[in-house]
Formats: C-alpha cells, sequence, structure tokens
C-alpha cells in the first residue's frame, strides 16, 4: 500500500467498544450492535492504537512493530492487513469517510 | 411461613383455583389453574416451597383452557401470563410442564435485575459450579446426580447473577430431564421423587425432579463463582477435566445469556466479574460415577 492512498482506520462511532483481557486474551464488547468478539492480541494491539486517534496503515504496522518480536515482523503486514479486514467486517473499526 | 406441604388437598386447590404465591428464591409467581396435573406437580415437587401471603407476586401466571371445543375435545391448556399468552396451547395432560416452561419464560424475559445465563447452577463447600452446556450435552442429567450426592442446587435452567455483588442467586426449583435421561437418574437414585411424565411433547418425554429440602430451605442463600464447566457425555472412555480459556467461556456465555444485550455495559462488566473469580474447564465423561468422582475432586 502507498502512504498517499491510505485510509484512516478509527473506532466505529456508533457505540462504545469495552474489553476485557484474561490470561493475555481479549473480548471485546461493542456497544452499538450488542455483540461480543474474542479477538486476536494483534486485534486487541489495533484496537488500543486506535483508541486514542485514527491512524491509517503505516502508522499502525510502525506501533505495532514495537508490540512484536524481530522474528515476527515478516508476519506483520499480512497479520495487520487481515486483522483490519476482519475488525472492519465485524463492524469494530471503519474508514475515516474524510481521508482520501 | 406456610409451605406447599402444610396445606390439604382442598386448601391447594382452593388457592390454586384463586390464586397461589408460590416463593422460588428471589421471585414470587402468583400461580392460578384448575388443571389437576398442575395441582399434582405442585404437591408432589414443590412440597417443601414457601407460599407467600404477600398480595405482590412478581410474576402472575395462568394454566388453563382455551375458549371453544378445545375445553373438552382433546383438552389444551394455555400458559397466560399478565394478559400475554406466548405459547401455542399444550395438550391439557402436558399443563404442569407447561407451567413450568412458561415460568421459566417469565425469568428469562423480565428479570433484567439480575444478568441471566443458560446455565445450572450447583454449590458445594461454599463455591457454586456454573454447568452451561448445549441442548444434548448431559448438563441436566449431571446436574440431577449432582443435587442427589450432596451438592446443593441452585438452577437447573437459568443463573442468576447480582449485577450488585455478582453472587449466584438461587430459584431451587424441579430440574427438568429429558428422554433417557430419566431413566438414567432413576436408577441412579430409585428414592429420587418425579413428576408425572409428559409424553410427545415437543421435547419428547420430559420429567421433573424433586430439589431437595434443604437445596429448597436454603432458597435465599446466595453464593460465589467456584468453577464454570462445560460438561459433554461420551458413549465411551474415561472422564477428562481441562483447562478452557477465560475469553472463550466468556464469549460462550454471552452467547447463550438470556439478557445480557439488554444490559449493555452492566452485563458486560458483570460477566467480566464472574468469569474472572472463575477457574474454567471443559469437562468429558462417560458414567456418572466418574463425574460425581471428578467433581469431588474439584471441590477439594
Amino acid at each position: 500500500m502507498s502512504g498517499s492512498t491510505q485510509p484512516a482506520w478509527r473506532i466505529a462511532p456508533a457505540g462504545t467498544l469495552l474489553t476485557a483481557e484474561f490470561d493475555g486474551q481479549t473480548v471485546v464488547y461493542h456497544t452499538g450492535v450488542g455483540h461480543t468478539h474474542w479477538i486476536s492480541p494483534v486485534a486487541a494491539a489495533v484496537l488500543h492504537e486506535l483508541a486514542s486517534r485514527p491512524r491509517d496503515r503505516n502508522a499502525l504496522r510502525a506501533a505495532l512493530a514495537t508490540w512484536v518480536g524481530p522474528e515476527d515482523l515478516p508476519l506483520l503486514d499480512e497479520a495487520l492487513d487481515e486483522t483490519l479486514d476482519n475488525l472492519a467486517k465485524l463492524g469494530l473499526i471503519e474508514p475515516q469517510a474524510d481521508t482520501p | 411461613m406456610t409451605r406447599v406441604r402444610d396445606l390439604s388437598d382442598l386448601a391447594l386447590r382452593q388457592q390454586l383455583a384463586r390464586g397461589l404465591n408460590l416463593e422460588t428464591g428471589p421471585f414470587v409467581f402468583r400461580i392460578q389453574s384448575d388443571e389437576t396435573p398442575v395441582f399434582t406437580g405442585l404437591r408432589r415437587l414443590y412440597a417443601d416451597f414457601p407460599v407467600s401471603d404477600e398480595a405482590v407476586a412478581d410474576f402472575h401466571v395462568r394454566i388453563r383452557r382455551p375458549p371453544g371445543l378445545r375445553r373438552w375435545y382433546h383438552p389444551q391448556v394455555r400458559f397466560e401470563h399478565d394478559r400475554d399468552i406466548p405459547f401455542l396451547p399444550l395438550p391439557a395432560r402436558h399443563a404442569f410442564a407447561a407451567l413450568e416452561w412458561g415460568m421459566n419464560w417469565c425469568i428469562a424475559g423480565y428479570a433484567h435485575h439480575y444478568l441471566t445465563l443458560h446455565a445450572a447452577v450447583l454449590e458445594r463447600n461454599g463455591r457454586a459450579v456454573l454447568l452451561p452446556g448445549e441442548p444434548g450435552a448431559g448438563k441436566s442429567t449431571l446436574t440431577a446426580a449432582l443435587s442427589l450426592s450432596g451438592w446443593r442446587l441452585l438452577t437447573d435452567e437459568t443463573a442468576l447473577v447480582d449485577l450488585k455483588t455478582g453472587l449466584l442467586w438461587p430459584m431451587a426449583r424441579p430440574i427438568n430431564l429429558k428422554n433417557n435421561s430419566i431413566e438414567i437418574i432413576q436408577a441412579f437414585a430409585p428414592d429420587a421423587i418425579f413428576g408425572d411424565k409428559a409424553v410427545d411433547t415437543h421435547k419428547g418425554t420430559v420429567a421433573h425432579l424433586k430439589p431437595t429440602t434443604d437445596a429448597v430451605l436454603r432458597m435465599h442463600e446466595p453464593c460465589p463463582i467456584g468453577w464454570v464447566v462445560f460438561p459433554r457425555w461420551l458413549n465411551q472412555g474415561g472422564p477428562r477435566l481441562k483447562a478452557r480459556p477465560r475469553a472463550d467461556t466468556f464469549v460462550f456465555a454471552a452467547e447463550n445469556s438470556f439478557n445480557y444485550s439488554v444490559l449493555g455495559e452492566t452485563g458486560f462488566r458483570t460477566l467480566e466479574r464472574l468469569i474472572r473469580q472463575a477457574e474454567c474447564y471443559d469437562f468429558r465423561y462417560h458414567t456418572l460415577e466418574d463425574a460425581l468422582a471428578s467433581f469431588e475432586r474439584l471441590a477439594g
């Protein structure tokens, strides 16, 4: 992905995301639709990063690179793209409307 | 305090005709019916339950015949809650089962001052075990066997989680057993008291098991969670207790709650506290004896 065409991702504005962590694993509840999901550590990290402000993929990748060990860096791109896709399908995040 | 067993047959029939206030844990049901299976079921299975003199009841329910030919021809009964008639009529011989299912429906639909979960709950040594389970997993059979083996029954059907304290509240109502489970428990405990079988219901043959007197006498004693155990009966093999991730347990419990989404954030935080305090397991078993021994070890 090139930086200039990337959307900024944000937490879906309809409702609030509540999270709870159990033994390193996270569940998230979307108050907007009333659904609960058991999410991966990468997804939990993405939601954590987006909680403070919207970020594009490059910014998320840079942030997540500090969460994973060097041996996992080659997998990070694939995992991040899949995670963004899944979180969007679940309605937990969405591209910010005013980004190109 | 008057209990159902203190009433003569005539007095029980008369109170049922005008409305009997029955206490089941935190709820008072005002039950009105002239149907003999309702009288018989209450007489046999609710003998130890208090009859409240209070005028106010949480739920006003009736089991009575619909108007028209069905009063007489292959007679039917219907469950009524206030002015609602939520279910299709059932054969009159299923009147007690209709009452039990209707009472469950009332609690699942209206008791939003608790987080309600589709699960059985029993207590041993001051800690509760919550038994969720998909249909056919053997939950009710195991619940019945445990309740007849020193575990205190809180509920067979609907766990009530206190929103403020996180404690589990009892109701101690009869255990609903289906099909082969009836014979299994009759063989396991020949002296156990059952209601009449209702055959050819939409769940097959069902019969209700009388809760122990101790469970009923302690139906106002809530209990903290100790364990969440997902039982599954297998047709062979030894018992196996395996840790289950709490996150997975949380999601299953949320999906099997009657009012988690209704409660919103309160439901989420209540369930979070419950699961955080519990050890969570999957449990596979074949014989009840193996299962009981495993639960004894669990309770320490």
